[in-house]
C-alpha cells in the first residue's frame, strides 16, 4: 500500500490509523475485528452486541447509556457485516468534537475510554457474561438473521449471493446460522469473546476533527494487557466456475417479483477499473442502459440496477418487476450486457460514466463514514490503494476496448427469482 | 432583493438567506473543506395537497391522490432530453423526493457546479407533459406502489395513519393508489404545477463547496419572476379522535412490527418545530435508551434495538410516535400507556430532562457535518418559517414545564396501535 495513511502496528496484528480533517464536527473511533467467515460467525456476531451494552465501570445498560447521553449524545455502536470471504465486527465510538462541549468536557477522551472499557473490561458475573444478557442478544441475533425477509430486494440479493458462492466462506451469512447462535452457552460465548479480541486481525481507524494524539498508546496498552495469538487471515478466494447456470425460483405471497442475475469474472483484480466503469455504464446511473432503456424506455421494471464486488469478482443485475415482465426483463437485461460486449456504446456515454465515478470518488471524503470505509478498503486491498486523484486518473484511462473486454469476462453464474403466487391472477 | 446574513456564535458559522426578486427564497451555505456541493430546489407541495385554489379560481378543486409524486416523476422529462441526461453530462448525481408536504429536486457534484445549478433551475421551471408521456408513467408508478405493499416497515406506518385519520389525505400512500393515479392527466398535472411550483411557494438551498456569488448570478439569470397567486391548500376537517384504535395486517417479516401513534391537534410554522423538539425531548426522557422503561423491557426481551420514538409532523399533522419490532406489540402498547400515565403523575426526573436536552444539542450540531443534511435542513427550516441556528437556540430555551405540559396534553385513549404480523412460512 502506498503511504496514504499513517498506519502503524501497535500490537501483534493490531494496527492504528488516524485521519484528521478539521471540517468535521464529530469524531469516530472504530475498532474492527476481521476474520475469515467460518462456523465462528455467530459467536463473533453476538459478542459485539453484548460488549456495546455495558462494561465493568458502567455495569448496566442504563448507566452506560446515561453517561453517553451526558456526553452530548455520544454513541458506542456495534456493527457486523460479511464482505467477500471476511467478517468485519466493528465496535465504534462516535461523539461531538470537544470544542462544542458546553461545560469544558473532553468528550472524545472519555468516550474512547468507555469504548476501551467495553471491549477489554466487559461486565462479567462469576467470570462469564451475565446469562440474561447472553440470552437476550442471542435471541436478537436470531431475530436479525430471520429479518432478512423484511426487505425483499435485499433478500433476493442474499439468496443469489449464497447460491453463487455456495461452498465458499463468502456464502456464510454475517450472523452465521440460528443453530450456531442457539448453541452458544456461557463457556462458548467467553471463548468467542477471547477469540475475537485475541485472534482476529484488528484495525483501529480514527476519523474526525481531532488529532487523536496519544490514542494509539491507549489502545496499545489495552491490547498489551491481553495475550494475542493472531490467526492468519487468508486471501479472498477466487470463486470457481459452475458447469451450468444455477436457477432458483422461490414463490411467496408478494405483490412484486424480484430478479437477480449474478455474473462472475475470474480475472478479478486486473480488471477492477474497467469492471467498475462497465458496471456503471450498464446499470449504475440514471443514464445507464438498465435505467434508461429497460426501465424508462421499455417500462419493464420499477427498479433495475447493477453492482459489482471487485474483490470477489462479480457483478449483479437486480430488478423489481411485474410477474408478466419477468421473462422480457431478464432477456433485455442480458441483451443490454451483450450490446456492451459488442462495443455498442458511445464515447460520450463512456465519458459521462467516468465523470459520474469521479464525482462519487471526490465526495467520499465529505463524510466521516466515507473516509473510514475508504481507509479500511485501502488497507484490506492495498493493490488499489491510491490518492483520489490517482484513482480518478485510472478510471479516466479506461478505454472503450477495456470496457468491452470487462463485459466479455463476465459469465452468468446464478439467477434467483422471487416470484409472486399471484401470478395466475396477474396473467 | 432582501439579503440576511444568519450567524451562529455557537458554531462560528453563517449563511445567507435571500428573498429573491423572483419570489424565491434562496439559502446559501458555503462550507469550508468540503469537496462537493449539494443543491435542493423544493416546493411546499406534497401528497396532502389534494384540495386547493388560487386567486384566479372560483372554487376549490380536488385532484387524485398521488398527483404530487406523479408530477415529480414527470418533471424530469424535458422536451428534448431528460434532466437526468443533462446532469449526466457533468457527472452529477441527481434525484428527487415527494413527502406528505414537500416535493424537492436535488443534485450533488464536486465539479461543474454552475452548469448543474442551471440544469436544476431550468428543468424545475419548465415542465413538459404530453398525453403520451403521462400515460407511460402509470406502469412505472403502479410498480412502485406495489413494491411498497410488500414492505412491512412502510405498511405498518400507512396502516396506522389510515386508522388514525378519517379525512386527512396524510392517511393515503404518498404515491397514491393504482386506481387513483389512473385518473391523472396532462391537464391536471399542469394545473398542479402552475399552482404549487410558483416561486413564492419555493426555496432553493445550497450547501458545501460552491461560490455564493456565482450561485446568485445564475439565480438572477434563470429565475422567472412569479406573482403571488394567493394559494390556498386546505386539509379537510378532521375529527379529534382516532378512526380505529388497533389495526393489523399479515406480511412476510421476522417479528411483528408495531407503531403506536397519539393523535393531536396540528401546529403550523415555527410553532410546529418548537413543539417537535419539546415532544422529542419528552419521548426520549420517557422511553429513551437510558430510561427505566427501555432497560426493563429490553432486558425482558419485549423490545429490542429497533425500538424508537419520534414526532411525525408536517403541514396539517402532528403525532408523537413509538415504533419497533416485538413479539408482543399489545403488551408494548399497554406498558407505554402505563408509563405515560405514571410519568404524568410522578413527573419526568429533572436530571433526565436536562440530559436529553444535551443529547438533542449534540444531535443538532451533528447535522452540520454533511453538505446534504445542511442544505435539506436549511430548506426545511425555511418551510417552517425559521432558520437553522434558531433551532439550536430553541432547544436551549425549552423548559421542564414545557415538556411536562406536552406530556399532560397526550391523551393515551386517543391513540392507535398498528401491527404487522408475520406470515408463517
Amino acid at each position: 500500500m502506498k503511504d496514504l495513511y499513517n498506519r502503524r502496528a501497535i500490537a501483534d496484528d493490531v494496527y492504528f490509523t488516524s485521519v484528521t480533517d478539521t471540517k468535521f464536527k464529530v469524531n469516530r473511533v472504530s475498532v474492527i475485528f476481521i476474520s475469515q467467515l467460518s462456523e465462528n460467525a455467530s459467536g463473533n456476531a453476538v459478542i459485539p452486541r453484548i460488549l456495546s451494552k455495558c462494561c465493568e465501570s458502567f455495569n448496566t445498560m442504563t448507566k452506560l447509556n446515561r453517561r453517553l447521553a451526558e456526553l452530548y449524545s455520544a454513541d458506542i455502536t456495534w456493527s457486523v457485516r460479511a464482505d467477500t470471504d471476511y467478517q468485519y465486527c466493528d465496535l465504534s465510538a462516535t461523539c461531538l468534537d470537544s470544542r462544542f462541549a458546553l461545560n469544558g468536557e473532553d468528550i472524545l477522551k472519555e468516550t474512547v475510554s468507555i469504548l476501551i472499557d467495553c471491549i477489554f473490561k466487559p461486565y462479567f458475573e462469576n467470570g462469564f457474561f451475565p446469562a440474561g444478557s447472553l440470552e437476550i442478544e442471542k435471541q436478537n441475533q436470531i431475530d436479525d438473521n430471520n429479518a432478512e425477509i423484511n426487505d425483499k430486494t435485499h433478500y433476493a440479493y442474499l439468496k443469489a449471493y449464497e447460491e453463487a458462492f455456495r461452498g465458499e466462506p463468502a456464502a456464510i451469512r454475517w450472523g452465521g446460522t440460528n443453530e450456531q447462535v442457539e448453541a452458544l452457552d456461557a463457556q462458548k460465548a467467553l471463548e468467542a469473546y477471547r477469540r475475537l479480541i485475541g485472534e482476529c486481525r484488528t484495525e483501529i481507524i480514527c476519523v474526525g476533527e481531532n488529532s487523536f494524539d496519544g490514542m494509539d498508546k491507549l489502545f496499545a496498552d489495552a491490547f498489551g494487557s491481553i495475550a494475542r495469538k493472531p490467526s492468519e487471515l487468508p486471501e479472498v478466494m477466487l470463486s470457481p466456475d459452475k458447469n451450468e447456470v444455477s436457477r432458483i425460483t422461490e414463490t411467496l405471497d408478494v405483490e412484486q417479483c424480484k430478479l437477480v442475475m449474478f455474473f462472475k469474472t475470474s480475472d478479478r483484480y486486473r480488471k477492477k477499473y474497467p469492471l467498475m466503469v462497465m458496471s456503471y455504464l450498464y446499470g449504475g446511473t440514471e443514464s445507464s442502459k438498465l435505467f434508461s432503456i429497460v426501465r424508462e424506455k421499455m417500462s419493464l421494471c420499477y427498479y433495475c440496477f447493477s453492482r459489482i464486488g471487485f474483490a470477489k469478482g462479480f457483478m449483479t443485475t437486480e430488478c423489481g418487476v411485474d410477474s408478466q415482465n419477468l421473462g422480457p426483463a431478464e432477456k433485455e437485461c442480458l441483451n443490454q450486457l451483450s450490446e456492451i460486449t459488442k462495443g455498442n456504446f458511445t464515447d460520450d456515454e463512456l465519458n459521462k460514466v467516468k465523470l459520474y465515478i469521479g464525482n462519487l470518488l471526490r465526495s467520499v471524503g465529505d463524510t466521516i463514514g466515507g473516509v473510514g470505509s475508504r481507509c479500511l478498503a485501502d488497507i484490506m486491498f492495498p493493490e488499489y490503494a491510491d490518492t483520489t486523484e490517482n484513482v480518478i486518473a485510472a478510471v479516466n484511462a479506461v478505454t472503450h476496448d477495456d470496457v468491452t473486454e470487462a463485459a466479455k469476462s463476465l459469465r452468468l453464474d446464478t439467477v434467483f427469482i422471487l416470484k409472486t403466487d399471484k401470478e395466475a391472477d396477474a396473467q | 432583493m432582501k439579503k440576511d446574513i444568519i450567524k451562529s456564535s455557537r458554531l462560528g458559522e453563517s449563511y445567507t438567506r435571500i428573498k429573491h426578486d423572483s419570489g424565491l427564497t434562496v439559502c446559501l451555505y458555503p462550507m469550508k473543506g468540503f469537496s462537493s456541493a449539494f443543491a435542493i430546489f423544493g416546493t411546499r407541495y406534497g401528497s396532502v395537497d389534494t384540495t386547493f385554489k388560487t386567486n384566479e379560481d372560483k372554487d376549490f378543486i380536488t385532484v387524485p391522490e398521488g398527483i404530487a409524486h406523479y408530477l415529480e416523476h414527470k418533471l424530469f422529462e424535458g422536451e428534448e432530453c431528460s434532466a437526468f441526461e443533462n446532469f449526466s453530462k457533468t457527472g452529477a448525481y441527481s434525484n428527487a423526493f415527494t413527502s406528505f408536504d414537500t416535493t424537492a429536486y436535488h443534485f450533488s457534484c464536486s465539479q461543474h457546479f454552475g452548469e448543474n445549478l442551471r440544469t436544476l433551475l431550468d428543468f424545475v421551471q419548465n415542465p413538459y407533459f404530453t398525453d403520451e408521456n403521462v400515460q407511460k408513467e402509470q406502469g412505472i408508478i403502479a410498480q412502485e406502489i406495489k413494491s411498497y405493499l410488500d414492505d412491512p416497515g412502510w405498511r405498518v406506518m400507512f396502516n396506522g395513519l389510515g386508522a388514525v385519520y378519517h379525512n386527512n389525505p396524510v392517511r393515503i400512500d404518498i404515491a397514491g393508489t393504482v386506481e387513483s393515479i389512473s385518473h391523472i392527466s396532462k391537464e391536471l398535472l399542469y394545473r398542479c404545477y402552475n399552482t404549487f411550483y410558483n416561486l413564492n411557494n419555493m426555496t432553493l438551498s445550497v450547501a458545501g463547496n460552491f461560490d455564493p456569488d456565482e450561485a446568485l448570478k445564475i439565480c438572477d439569470e434563470m429565475l422567472k419572476p412569479s406573482k403571488d397567486i394567493g394559494l390556498q391548500a386546505v386539509v379537510p376537517d378532521e375529527p379529534a379522535f382516532v378512526k380505529e384504535r388497533r389495526v393489523t395486517q399479515k406480511l412476510y417479516c421476522a417479528l411483528p412490527l408495531f407503531q403506536i401513534a397519539f393523535k393531536m391537534p396540528n401546529f403550523s410554522g415555527r410553532e410546529c418545530e418548537i413543539k417537535h423538539f419539546i415532544y422529542d425531548i419528552m419521548l426520549e426522557s420517557s422511553f429513551g435508551s437510558f430510561s427505566p422503561f427501555y432497560s426493563r423491557f429490553y432486558e425482558s426481551g419485549l423490545i429490542n434495538d429497533t425500538f424508537s420514538t419520534g414526532v411525525f409532523r408536517g403541514r396539517g399533522f402532528f403525532m408523537p410516535m413509538i415504533s419497533g419490532d416485538s413479539r408482543d406489540p399489545d403488551k408494548v402498547y399497554e406498558e407505554v400507556v402505563k408509563e405515560l400515565n405514571r410519568l404524568k403523575n410522578d413527573g419526568i426526573p429533572r436530571n433526565d430532562f436536562e440530559t436529553v436536552k444535551k443529547t438533542t444539542y449534540g444531535d443538532l450540531i451533528g447535522l452540520f457535518n454533511n453538505v446534504g443534511s445542511v442544505a435539506k435542513s436549511a430548506m426545511s427550516a425555511d418551510f417552517y418559517d425559521t432558520d437553522l441556528y434558531e433551532l439550536l437556540e430553541t432547544v436551549a430555551e425549552i423548559t421542564y414545564d414545557d415538556v411536562m405540559k406536552a406530556l399532560s396534553d397526550i391523551d393515551t385513549e386517543n391513540s392507535n396501535l398498528s401491527i404487522i404480523e408475520p406470515i408463517e412460512r
